[in-house]
């Protein structure tokens, strides 16, 4: 009957048979630590990441005081498959855990009179971060971000970039971004 | 026996007497510390600390003019993250209690909504200050507190409601309290709104976020 470290890597006590097993169970033993640690390597290197944007593209007229769902056209990167703007184009498609989303974008034209635009984060049901910009402390149309903290506790939630502008006329929004990046897992590792 | 010259994994030499049994037993050792002490550091990089809340009402209101401390109870916070390594410290002050006494990056940010309880100031101006205090000292008191703002300014244009966000990124040697270092408060985080509505007072709304995490461990 072997003895056993902390990890579970077999040896033979002092006085019992050294043969081809006791090699090939240490052996064993090394390579499920050694697959252990590889896959935390993996979590801690292969962040899952994503961004995807519109880049030089108008979106279609988003009405005044409407609350709006931007639309994307290109893939920036993404390391996890987490978008397919062939089949939804307006949003990246996240599993549980915490990530950090940021939403921008350039600017809006084709307005008739502006007071105010804003992006912001949201997964169904929820709004994790928001920010406007506005006609008395800035008083031009962008640029404007947005960044936060979103917990996701469903496989396959949307993420999405929530866009809004008051006024009046019918405003193109310009060169918006949607980004997002695992921070960690809900359980530890 | 000797040792490798990278990972100091033990080997019999030529003229050591041979007993193989306890040779793997001191091998398996070795190399069980050598893949628990790598583990570690991965989990420290993986299992980052982290806490989200969300205001689940909307809070007291709080007149013109003040620069006030959101999270000081008058908005109700309720837990949605804490990471399982960090039990949650007081969300009042979003200190860093339970973030780890290691140096580390820390980001704090918050997504606040406010609106008026009564009449609008067109284009009054509303300040989000997110805000820390770094000890320059793990003790009980520090001779300099070393304070970081991230800040964003937004004019009223949305018939009351407003929604605006920060973040703050720091560097802090001492986020939390080293064990047995009793009164040491450590890094304190703290959320402020400054507005000019004085047509009536302001409250932050439901549905407002906050949120504290380790971005990233350091060295000093």
């Amino acid at each position: 009957m072997p003895g056993s470290t902390p990890l579970g890597l077999r040896y033979p006590f002092v006085g019992e048979a050294v043969d081809a097993q006791s090699y090939q169970n240490l052996a064993s033993d090394i390579e499920a630590s050694l697959t252990t640690l590889r896959n935390a390597r993996n979590v801690a290197m292969r962040t899952p990441t994503c961004s995807i944007g519109n880049d030089g593209t108008l979106v279609p007229s988003l009405a005044a005081n409407t609350d709006g769902v931007m639309t994307f056209n290109v893939t920036n990167w993404d390391t996890d498959g987490l978008s397919n703007l062939a089949v939804n184009n307006d949003r990246i498609t996240v599993g549980p855990g915490i990530w950090w989303a940021r939403v921008s974008a350039a600017s809006i034209t084709g307005f008739t009179t502006f007071t105010y635009m804003r992006v912001g984060i949201i997964t169904p049901g929820f709004a994790w971060s928001h920010h406007m910009l506005d006609n008395v402390g800035v008083g031009i149309p962008g640029p404007v971000t947005a960044n936060g903290l979103v917990v996701v506790t469903a496989a396959g939630t949307a993420l999405q970039m929530r866009i809004r502008y008051g006024g009046t006329g019918s405003a193109n929004w310009n060169r918006a971004q949607l980004q997002v990046q695992k921070i960690r897992d809900l359980a530890d590792f | 026996m000797d040792i490798t010259p990278g990972e100091s994994l033990p080997f019999p030499e030529g003229f050591d007497p041979g007993n193989g049994a306890l040779d793997l037993q001191v091998i398996a050792e070795a190399i069980d510390a050598n893949i628990t002490a790598k583990l570690g550091q991965f989990k420290t990089v993986i299992n980052k600390a982290v806490r989200v809340a969300r205001s689940t009402a909307a809070g007291t209101a709080f007149g013109p003019n003040l620069r006030t401390n959101i999270l000081g109870g008058l908005t109700p916070f309720s837990t949605v993250y804490s990471s399982p390594g960090s039990p949650l410290g007081a969300l009042a002050s979003l200190d860093a209690t339970g973030l780890g006494s290691a140096p580390g990056i820390f980001r704090a940010g918050a997504f606040v909504v406010t609106a008026p309880i009564g009449a609008t100031t067109a284009g009054s101006f509303r300040l989000l200050e997110i805000q820390a205090l770094i000890p320059n000292t793990p003790t009980r008191f520090p001779t300099q507190f070393v304070t970081k703002i991230a800040d964003s300014e937004v004019y009223e244009t949305n018939t009351g409601a407003e929604w605006q966000m920060a973040e703050l990124e720091i560097m802090t040697p001492f986020p939390d309290a080293p064990n047995g270092q009793l009164g040491f408060v450590g890094t304190q985080f703290t959320a402020y709104m400054t507005h000019r509505n004085f047509a009536s007072n302001l409250q932050v709304l439901a549905g407002s976020v906050v949120w504290l995490y380790r971005a990233a461990d350091v060295e000093v």
